[in-house]
């Protein structure tokens, strides 16, 4: 089951399964550690920024970046 | 300055990692002053370099914008990119966040790729272990195939064999460029690097590396390969860049990029061991990421940090605030033991001992007002330069400054800007020129300049003066509409910074406004020495790149103000009033005529170079020493006064402030059409808060 980080609860963990957007921005996701395959955690995502740790490191994403993110579960689940 | 060279080996090596990763704190520990200071050309990105001197031979380190890959995406990785590409380098130091080896050494790995004449630094390392983070600097070196060392520059630990590690590359050669298995790449990867063969490229990368870029669809280098007749390599690129689209279902861009991290995550496995520690996100974070709190504590913080730095400089906006109290008293004796006030008084105490000492002539004139004049006005800019640079360091550096910007990120998003802008923005406030230096907090070039362009029509605390002076002397019996007028005044000053930072933007061909999608670096307290030395630096070459031009500029203001054609003039009879004459008809938009007009253009002539002595030269051509006298005894309208103090407001950023943006955006260009804007712009504004003003009865 694949949905958009943006509609990831707090406190999940997810992987990433793709990146869509424009070439730059798409690219700059990717090499920020939101390659497919990298697990992500939601710390914070109610109104504003949503907030996620991934490799080691912690992220604020816009809203509308984070729609462009598509996650499935960690651990089994979905994809 | 450093001296380079002399008979020794001189080596240059490149300094590449990520944002946050710590580059300038180890810059600055490595070589403890930064010897050039430029901007790469055509960019507002800065080009440091530092100079380490080794026995026989002197190390220049080339300080590399911070990026996440050489992905040529943005200005700053074009600029990182090109100078690996092609740039006269010995050896690379890539910098790796101990705390995030799984995330930064992606960047260390593609660089890697390219060459192996490289050191990699492990850095942040007396944090590490606190955090639960343990990295097996060995393994690391094994994988890697190159030296590896682990750092800190808060303690210094690990800088001496850093040091060594890095003069054994540079006199031993270093190793092979590191392969990664790109899967199902592998193929196309050959294929084009065969095609590649016998071209001669001209830059410092493996053919398989080009190959690789190829495949991923690098415009810049489909280009460079082109030019070097390779067109045959670039259209078999292409074609197996569809084919693999279409057999993987993924195109080959999002596949190299996710091979790359693959590898890092084998090499993690291997080197890095996490201890689940609490991730230690304490209570100030929750609240600055929370959705009502955090935008108000960010910009409580940011607003402190403001008052703090003014408080320190000028007074405002404590002054103020106890004038409004009723201690005036208290408020000039703040304002004379502010840094700006020792200053100026101390440079009023030598032009009056120079004028007491010296028999009136010209010459004197020339040294008291002219010269000590410009020379207090560059070193004014000092204090405040440093303070707002080491404030913007310590939001900065102690992670609250990127939390802040994204909490604030919503409410400039609507004028094309990033969270990053408040900073510059509040600075703005108190003065324009360490406002303009501060658009360096934001991460995108295009970001940069709309805030180089924008910040000048930000009311500067010399403009809130003005504007002061004009409230009391047109509106002070209605305290409404006192209050109304300065609104306005704010309110347009506020809606020109937002529609030059969109119209910048627009030209630019930038896009949207900047996309959130923000590091934030845990939080922790900075080290002081190293921010000072940072701010110190900073402050120094602005002195060096800036100072000269300003200086210049306010002595040639002083001359056409106080020479006439007969030489030493009154001001009424001066070049500048001359010019005044000439240019009144100019004036007629707001309806001003004659001796009224003549007295408003030449204010605002006078008023070049710093936006205070509007009001002081205005008193001068009226033989007054009270500024509100002066301005009501040119007899204006309401509506013209509200027209005048807009036009005051924006109509052109004072000398220092141009002198920054030309120094800061590396571009005569981009300083003329700004300053030409910001004429136009008020010009129009204040021809439409006239007529308003006039219909509405004013």
């Amino acid at each position: 089951m694949e949905v958009p980080l943006a509609s990831v609860p707090e406190g999940s963990r997810v992987v990433v399964v793709s990146v869509a957007g424009g070439v730059g921005a798409r690219r700059r996701l990717l090499e920020m550690g939101f390659a497919p395959g990298s697990e992500v955690e939601v710390v914070a995502n109610r109104r504003g920024p949503v907030v996620v740790r991934v490799r080691g490191v912690t992220v604020a994403l816009g809203r509308g970046v984070a729609a462009k993110i598509l996650v499935r579960p960690a651990g089994g689940g979905g994809g | 300055m450093a001296e380079v060279g002399s008979g020794r080996r001189v080596y240059r090596v490149a300094v590449v990692g990520n944002p946050n990763v710590g580059k300038s704190t180890l810059f600055t520990r490595l070589t403890r002053e930064i010897a050039h200071i430029a901007n790469w050309p055509g960019t507002t990105v800065e080009r440091k370099e530092g100079v380490l001197h080794l026995d026989g031979a002197d190390v220049v380190l080339v300080d590399l914008p911070g990026v996440y890959s050489l992905a040529g995406v943005s200005v700053e990785e074009k600029v990182a990119r090109d100078y690996i590409l092609r740039g006269d380098w010995d050896a690379v130091l890539v910098l790796v966040d101990s705390l995030a080896p799984e995330r930064t050494l992606y960047l260390a790995v593609h660089v890697l790729e390219l060459t192996g004449r490289a050191v990699v630094a492990l850095t942040k390392w007396d944090a590490a272990h606190a955090r639960g983070v343990h990295v097996r600097v060995e393994a690391l070196r094994r994988a890697l195939g190159v030296p590896v060392v682990a750092v800190s520059a808060v303690t210094g630990e690990g800088l001496g064999e850093l040091v060594k590690a890095l003069r054994e590359v540079l006199e031993g050669g270093g190793g092979e460029p590191l392969k990664v298995d790109y899967g199902l790449l592998e193929p196309a990867i050959a294929e084009v690097e065969r095609e590649l063969a016998g071209l001669r490229l001209g830059v410092r990368a493996p053919p398989r590396w080009i190959a690789l870029k190829l495949l991923e669809g690098d415009e810049d280098l489909a280009k460079l390969v082109e030019g070097a007749g390779g067109g045959a390599a670039v259209g078999r690129a292409g074609e197996l860049r569809e084919a693999v689209a279409r057999s993987a279902g993924v195109d080959p861009e999002e596949l190299a990029v996710a091979r790359r991290f693959s590898f890092v995550d084998e090499v993690s496995r291997r080197a890095v061991v996490r201890a689940r520690v609490s991730e230690g996100r304490g209570t100030l974070e929750r609240l600055l990421l929370s959705p009502v709190a955090g935008p108000l504590l960010s910009l409580a913080i940011l607003v402190s940090a403001y008052a703090l730095v003014f408080s320190l400089n000028t007074g405002f906006p404590l002054n103020a605030l106890f004038k409004v109290v009723g201690l005036g008293e208290l408020a000039e004796r703040l304002e004379s033991f502010t840094l700006s006030g020792l200053i100026s008084s101390f440079f009023d105490a030598a032009a009056g001992y120079l004028r007491a000492g010296l028999p009136p002539s010209p010459l004197t004139s020339l040294l008291a007002d002219g010269l000590l004049g410009g020379l207090a006005l560059v070193l004014s800019f000092l204090p405040l330069i440093l303070t707002a640079l080491l404030v913007l360091a310590f939001l900065e550096d102690s992670g609250v400054g990127p939390y802040a910007a994204a909490s604030l990120h919503r409410l400039f998003q609507r004028v094309g800007l990033s969270g990053r802008a408040a900073y510059p923005l509040l600075v703005a406030l108190g003065c324009n020129v360490p406002a303009v230096m501060a658009s360096r907090t934001a991460p995108e070039e295009a970001e940069r300049r709309q805030l180089m362009a924008a910040v000048p029509f930000v009311p500067c605390q010399a403009r809130l003066v003005v504007l002061l002076a004009f409230a009391s002397a047109y509106f002070a019996d209605s305290p409404l509409l006192a209050a109304a007028a300065f609104v306005t005044a704010y309110a347009i000053a506020l809606a020109l910074f937002a529609a030059t930072s969109l119209a910048v933007r627009r030209v630019l061909g930038a896009g949207e406004a900047p996309e959130l999608a923000l590091e934030l670096p845990p939080l922790h307290k900075p080290s002081l020495r190293v921010l000072w030395w940072i701010s110190w630096d900073y402050a120094k070459h602005y002195l060096k790149r800036a100072g000269l031009v300003i200086f210049g500029l306010s002595l040639v203001v002083w001359g056409l103000t106080s020479y006439g054609p007969s030489g030493p003039a009154e001001p009424g009879e001066s070049y500048a009033a001359m010019a005044g004459r000439v240019l009144a008809p100019l004036a007629s938009f707001l309806g001003l005529s004659g001796s009224k007009a003549e007295a408003a253009v030449f204010a605002a002539l006078a008023g070049l170079v710093a936006k205070e002595t509007i009001l002081l030269s205005l008193a001068a051509l009226q033989g007054s020493t009270d500024p509100v006298e002066a301005l009501r005894a040119l007899e204006l309208s309401r509506a013209q006064a509200l027209a005048l103090a807009v036009f005051y407001t924006a109509y052109m950023p004072c000398a220092a402030t141009v002198a920054t943006i030309y120094k800061e955006s590396g571009s005569a260009r981009f300083a003329a059409a700004a300053v030409a804007w910001s004429i136009l712009a008020s010009a129009a504004v204040s021809w439409l808060v006239y007529a308003a003003a006039s219909a509405l009865g004013l």
